[in-house]
């Protein structure tokens, strides 16, 4: 290590909080959550591959409170990371660094990501019940 | 490793520290974006496929996947999530 401290970039510890810098950081605690979200996926495609008792099984685990809470946290995750990943690459494309254009497509992705996961596990459930 | 000393504008001490930019940073954020388009309606096929099956039974599982369109793009998006949670995953731990 170099005995002079080199300069670094801004890190966590000097931003003030506000919308901009915590919906960056949802955006990647939701990339980490969804590529744990690939373990599932993988172990239930294995599940079915491997067989109608290995499915029951699996399906069990994805029913168990746990399992449940966990897909519920990845809906709202990959909806999140989804509708907030298209305002990356609109920004990547030049469009949509204004404050207010900003603001508001960071709210719609927060609320969109909120209303998606609840409507379609309202779905889900309605569908249990009748 | 930068050619001659005379042509880099980084300094001999830097160069040997090894300090600067790690050099494959925009082959990095374009891979990055590729697959991030690409998960777009993979990511979207695969939810709706799920939502709009008459029920998540093995049996109606297995026919749905193993109908060679579905079982190709069910491989084709494992593949793009595990390159695509590589990029990011490296990109939290680098920072």
């Amino acid at each position: 290590m170099p005995a002079r401290a080199r300069p670094t970039s801004p890190h966590l510890g000097i931003y003030r909080w506000q919308i901009g810098n915590s919906l960056s950081i949802l955006h990647r605690l939701t990339g980490v959550a969804l590529a744990l979200a690939l373990v599932a996926l993988c172990y239930w495609l294995v599940s079915v591959a491997g067989g109608e008792r290995s499915y029951a099984a699996a399906a069990k685990v994805f029913a168990s409170p746990l399992g449940l809470a966990a897909l519920v946290g990845w809906t709202f995750a990959f909806m999140y990371h989804l509708l907030n990943g298209v305002r990356h690459l609109l920004w990547d494309a030049g469009y949509g660094f204004e404050r207010m254009p900003r603001h508001v497509s960071g709210w719609f992705a927060v609320l969109g990501s909120i209303a998606v996961t609840l409507c379609i596990w309202g779905l889900i459930w309605a569908g249990r019940r009748s | 490793m930068g050619g001659s000393p005379f042509m880099s504008l980084r300094s001999p001490l830097g160069r040997v520290l090894g300090l600067g930019s790690a050099r494959d940073g925009t082959g990095h954020w374009w891979a990055q974006r590729v697959s991030a388009v690409a998960l777009i309606p993979l990511t979207l096929w695969f939810m709706f496929s799920l939502l709009a099956l008459p029920g998540l039974d093995y049996a109606t599982v297995r026919a749905w996947l193993s109908f060679p369109l579905s079982g190709f793009l069910a491989v084709l998006l494992v593949a793009v999530l595990a390159y695509h949670s590589y990029l990011g995953t490296v990109e939290v731990i680098d920072d």
